[in-house]
């Protein structure tokens, strides 16, 4: 009898660029994040992309603090935890490998 | 953009609290910081997030309804599948106890051009006794209600196949060949109100109207086309009345016979109804006969929907007064 494998985390092309815009910057909100991608992410489905990521534990979330008396919906902000940015390490790494090298 | 904002009220009766937490809210929030208010193109980007979570959820969503209630779902809608199914049997059981043999046609093939008209009534009527049957143990939650609406939506959708592509060639066929083992030689039998389709019939009511004489004939018509429209939207005050049923003790207790008791209380109305639509259409005039058909449909509408409001055994927290951080 085999062993069960581990499933090896998978990361999208959307979810790459997520987690790259996440690693080496303070917590971001999800408009902040599409603006910073400059066309690469959508309004429409850079929530749909955040809520996978934090299912998959790559990124985690927190509401802002609100400022005293003010009644507005709080906005969400995003960071990267540490298995995250180990499995974007990793991917980068293996991208990096097989990509094809210049021809001499 | 508040936690009270109409918009994000209506969303928070239909969506989940996950939903609202990882989507709905951090969109208004944006919106809110981005306008101060709901602009179209926030809206149109919260619609697309949500068609988008909608059909990433769509497998999970699938095993919480066939999970969730103890299998009422599942359990229910096999109940009207084996409900119609006895039920269009019995329709055409008095037909098929004395099949036409000088016709030629054999028991299977007669079944088979009855079938199609019998389940276009048994499948709506199916409905009232499958729900109450499925739920009787449960306690009426607004997530029981929505997915049975969404039931009764799928029934409505098979109704409109079967009345749509099975019943007017099944019933053409059967009159081909009743006419073919008459001896007849007319070579094409003209297809009546049943079996003519819906764009031909709107085309001849419309076409009767511009005539002078033609009216009561349009009138006849249009009645017809209604009729036919009521039986396929019938699934859903039929599923609605099964809910009622099933918040009541005595409908908990006997829920096929309360079911049967509400169906031929439907059954009188309609029978009323189109007794009434025929003066109507004889006296020319005093009221649109279209109304008719919608009769029986909107009374048990407004009543079984009342009396699941005064169950009030629904109701959940608000969720609009939920917190919206997760």
């Amino acid at each position: 009898m085999t062993a069960k494998r581990q499933a090896i985390p998978r990361l999208s092309s959307k979810e790459l660029l997520v987690l790259d815009l996440l690693a080496n910057a303070r917590p971001q909100y999800g408009l902040e994040l599409v603006a910073a991608s400059r066309g690469r992410l959508k309004r429409g489905t850079v929530y749909v992309t955040l809520g996978r990521m934090e299912d998959k534990g790559y990124v985690a979330s927190r509401t802002e603090d609100a400022p005293a008396g003010a009644g507005g919906l709080p906005r969400r902000l995003y960071h990267a935890t540490p298995f995250g940015l180990r499995v974007l390490k990793a991917w980068t790494t293996l991208l990096n490998h097989l990509a094809p090298e210049p021809a001499r | 953009m508040t936690i009270d904002h109409p918009l994000r009220r209506a969303l928070a009766r239909v969506c989940s609290a996950d939903t609202m937490s990882r989507i709905v809210d951090p969109v208004l929030a944006d919106m809110r910081w981005e306008d101060g208010r709901a602009t179209l193109p926030g809206c149109a980007s919260l619609a697309a997030a949500l068609m988008l979570h909608g059909v990433i959820s769509l497998p999970r969503w699938c095993a919480a309804v066939w999970s969730d209630d103890d299998h009422a779902m599942p359990r229910a809608a096999g109940l009207v599948a084996a409900a119609a199914l006895v039920a269009g049997a019995l329709l055409i059981a008095p037909s098929l106890s004395h099949p036409p043999y000088w016709t030629g046609m054999s028991f299977v093939s007669f079944a088979i051009v009855l079938a199609p008209q019998a389940f276009a009534l048994s499948l709506p009527l199916a409905v009232i006794i499958a729900v109450p049957l499925a739920l009787r143990r449960l306690r009426i939650t607004a997530r029981l209600i929505r997915r049975t609406l969404l039931l009764c939506g799928l029934v409505m959708a098979a109704t409109y196949a079967v009345i749509t592509w099975a019943m007017p060639n099944a019933n053409q066929s059967f009159r081909v060949m009743v006419s073919r083992a008459l001896g007849s030689r007319v070579v094409h039998v003209p297809r009546g109100v049943i079996e003519t389709d819906w764009k031909t019939l709107r085309q001849q009511i419309r076409e009767l109207r511009r005539t002078d004489n033609g009216r009561r004939a349009a009138a006849q018509l249009e009645y017809a086309y209604q009729s036919r429209v009521a039986v396929v939207v019938a699934a859903v005050p039929l599923g609605l009345a099964g809910l009622a049923i099933s918040t009541w003790r005595f409908g908990r207790r006997r829920p096929v016979l309360t079911g049967a008791g509400v169906l031929i209380v439907y059954w009188a109305l309609m029978a009323y109804e189109e007794r009434t639509a025929r003066a109507l259409i004889a006296a020319g005039g005093l009221l649109p006969e279209y109304l008719c058909p919608w009769t029986p449909n909107a009374i048990l509408l407004i009543a079984s929907a009342a009396a699941i409001l005064r169950s009030r055994q629904f109701l959940p927290p608000s969720p609009a007064r939920s917190s919206p951080v997760a």
